[in-house]
């Protein structure tokens, strides 16, 4: 009876909104090293081989969905099912434990990335880095005629300006 | 009975004499001074005299207009003789009904030089257009020929470099002397046949005007450094009189004005081939069309302009008179001067022909006339969100020419986009130069073409700004805390353990 309490309470937990998918039950891939896991309920998780980045995004309602706890997703942001939209995260850079884009710096142009959501793998291709001085507001410059990730993030060694990831679906 | 003067009926005498000596030089003195300003009052009442009847210079030597007939003077002594062994007379001009005085120079050395002769203008100027720029160079249309010295020597002088210009014009060599042996001579000496003479002092008929010693010591004189280079520039003189004006209508632009009621030109003045050129007017047959100049202000047609005043014309926009074509003819003349120098010609031949030292300054004009064919378009301008394709308000745009630079229009985006009608056809540049709150531009400007008739669409985007948060890596603040702790209790520890007894440890 206490199990199935127990069961019970665990599953309330989880359960935010119909998109709640924990990180334990997204399937594993042999090209992402395991990344440890926390109790956020992310939606989705974003991936780059190359620089062995694996990391979940939670709700934009999350009170987890800031750069200080998770790599976030901006209010103004489409999700990767939306045809043409603009898929946007955000995330440290730097040297601190919840710096999630701290090797983002080492990307170039045509690396790749995915964004898995709803159960869907969404594959990009960098195609664009803009460099924007820190103000508090960046403007994205894409074509409107794709369906696109942005990664924004500090730039490498930079407190003036921040460093903006463009990708465009393939 | 003898009388006797005592002495001091002496001195009373001796006294007498020196106050009447003094008196009388008094008198003299006087007199001497009354005499002198008599003398005075009618040098000054003759100058005045001569004033009255109108006998006077003439101040003015590029003149418009020269006098038709003209009656020689001279004065003969002293004669001047600035260089040895050429002797001339002191003064030789002439004289207009007027009573003005040119100065005048001999052409013909050999012949008579005679007062009170009669000399008329010849019809037309001096072909020789050296001896018309010498004329200029020289005194006295020249001031500043031979600065320092007197007018007589500047006369006299002047009258040598004419003479040997002629005679270097003429191709006569300057160590030779040429006998003309088809006049018959007047002083009973011949020239032989071989061009030398038994009396080379004496008038003869020679073609040339100066002799070949005389050359030589003109040469040797402190006068040569001028003449010199005087004579060789006219000799060698060219004139550009290939006049003309044009003006490029591929420097012209054209946009709105007074909230698109007209069609304004950008600034313009024609450009001129030719010496001498004084300005420009203009005229036209159309009454729509108006001529402003550099400070907008209104130049009525037929209007002088020199050169380097610009002008700008207007013409409304609902006077195109084809579709989609501005058509205008403006006629622009160019005015150009030429310094003309005149012969005057005795009633006898016997008396030498005289050339006067004034310039004629006579008009050049030239006629060009500015076809304008202006094929005109539109153009619509849209300022959008690049996320919503919607209208952007309050960025700031210009168009100009993409040629010259010249702004033709310019305003701030509204809610509907911006029409130009009409526009010259061409090619443009869109900038923004001030972007709305909250955007950044994808680009500063955009080119465009504008076709005949047709309606040209330019899109400019911009994209809208997203707030970020700071992204820079960031320790929790508590963690510096529980590190602050964690280093008091460390040392805390430290010196608890130091301090501790001895005998304890």
């Amino acid at each position: 009876m206490h199990l199935k309490l127990y069961e019970q309470e665990e599953k309330e937990e989880t359960v935010i909104d119909e998109n709640v998918t924990s990180l334990e039950n997204i399937p594993q891939t042999e090209e992402a090293p395991q990344q440890p896991t926390y109790h956020y309920d992310y939606i989705g998780y974003l991936s780059i081989p190359k620089i062995g980045l694996r990391r979940g995004f939670v709700s934009k309602k999350s009170k987890y969905n800031q750069v200080d706890y998770n790599i976030a997703i901006a209010q103004s942001a489409d999700f990767p099912n939306k045809e043409k939209g603009n898929f946007i995260l955000m995330g440290h850079s730097g040297y601190g434990y919840n710096s999630y884009f701290a090797n983002l710096h080492q990307l170039e142009v045509g690396d790749k990335a995915s964004v898995t959501y709803k159960n869907e793998k969404y594959t990009y291709q960098l195609v664009r880095i803009d460099v924007q001085e820190k103000t508090g507001k960046i403007a994205i410059f894409r074509n409107f005629d794709k369906t696109t990730l942005t990664l924004i993030t500090c730039t490498y060694q930079d407190d003036y300006h921040q460093s903006i990831y463009l990708f465009e679906r393939i | 009975m003898k009388t006797t003067k005592t002495s001091s009926q002496r001195k009373t005498k001796k006294k007498e004499l020196t106050v009447r000596e003094k008196f009388k030089n008094v008198d003299n003195s006087v007199k001497s001074t009354f005499f002198t300003a008599i003398l005075f009052i009618f040098i000054i009442a003759g100058v005045g005299i001569t004033q009255m009847l109108g006998i006077s210079y003439a101040a003015e030597l590029f003149v418009q207009e020269l006098p038709e007939k003209l009656t020689s003077k001279i004065e003969q002594d002293p004669r001047s003789e600035y260089i040895d062994g050429i002797s001339l007379v002191k003064r030789f001009y002439a004289q207009d009904d007027h009573g003005t005085t040119y100065d005048v120079f001999c052409l013909d050395r050999w012949k008579r030089q005679m007062p009170d002769i009669t000399y008329n203008k010849e019809a037309s100027p001096v072909a020789d257009r050296g001896l018309a720029y010498l004329l200029t160079q020289l005194y006295p249309v020249n001031p500043n020929f031979l600065p320092g010295k007197n007018i007589e020597e500047k006369q006299y002088i002047a009258q040598l470099t004419i003479w040997y210009y002629q005679d270097r014009k003429a191709g006569y060599s300057d160590d030779v002397n040429q006998c003309d042996t088809s006049k018959g001579n007047i002083n009973e000496e011949k020239c032989v046949e071989n061009g030398e003479v038994e009396n080379p002092t004496a008038t003869h008929y020679w073609k040339n005007q100066l002799l070949s010693t005389e050359k030589a010591s003109i040469k040797a004189s402190q006068y040569w450094s001028t003449m010199e280079p005087l004579i060789n520039a006219a000799y060698n003189f060219t004139e550009d009189t290939n006049y003309g004006i044009s003006i490029n209508k591929e420097t012209i632009s054209y946009h709105l004005v007074e909230n698109g009621a007209y069609i304004e030109s950008s600034l313009f003045e024609p450009q001129h081939t030719g010496s001498n050129y004084t300005g420009y007017s203009f005229t036209s047959d159309s009454n729509d069309v108006t001529f402003y100049n550099e400070q907008n202000v209104k130049v009525e047609k037929g209007t002088v302009l020199t050169s380097g005043q610009k002008v700008k014309f207007r013409v409304p926009v609902d006077k195109l008179q084809e579709e989609n074509t501005l058509k205008l003819n403006v006629q622009f003349t160019g005015s150009f001067v030429r310094n003309e120098a005149y012969l005057y010609n005795p009633a006898q031949d016997t008396y030498q022909k005289i050339l006067i030292g004034a310039i004629k300054i006579e008009p050049k004009n030239t006629e060009f006339t500015l076809v304008l064919e202006i094929p005109m378009g539109s153009v619509k301008v849209s300022k959008v969100d690049a996320t919503t394709g919607e209208e952007l308000e309050g960025a700031t745009m210009v168009v100009t020419n993409k040629k010259t630079g010249e702004i033709v229009d310019q305003w701030v985006s509204g809610k509907e986009p911006h029409v130009i009608d009409p526009i010259a056809e061409g090619e443009y540049t869109l900038t923004e130069t001030i972007v709305p709150e909250g955007y950044q531009q994808k680009t500063t400007s955009v080119d465009f073409t504008v076709e005949k008739g047709q309606v040209t669409e330019v899109e400019m985007e911009n994209v809208p700004e997203i707030p970020v948060p700071n992204t820079a890596s960031t320790i929790p603040p508590y963690l510096y805390i529980i590190g602050a702790i964690a280093f008091i209790i460390g040392v805390v520890l430290i010196i608890v353990a130091v301090k501790e007894p001895h005998h304890e440890s």
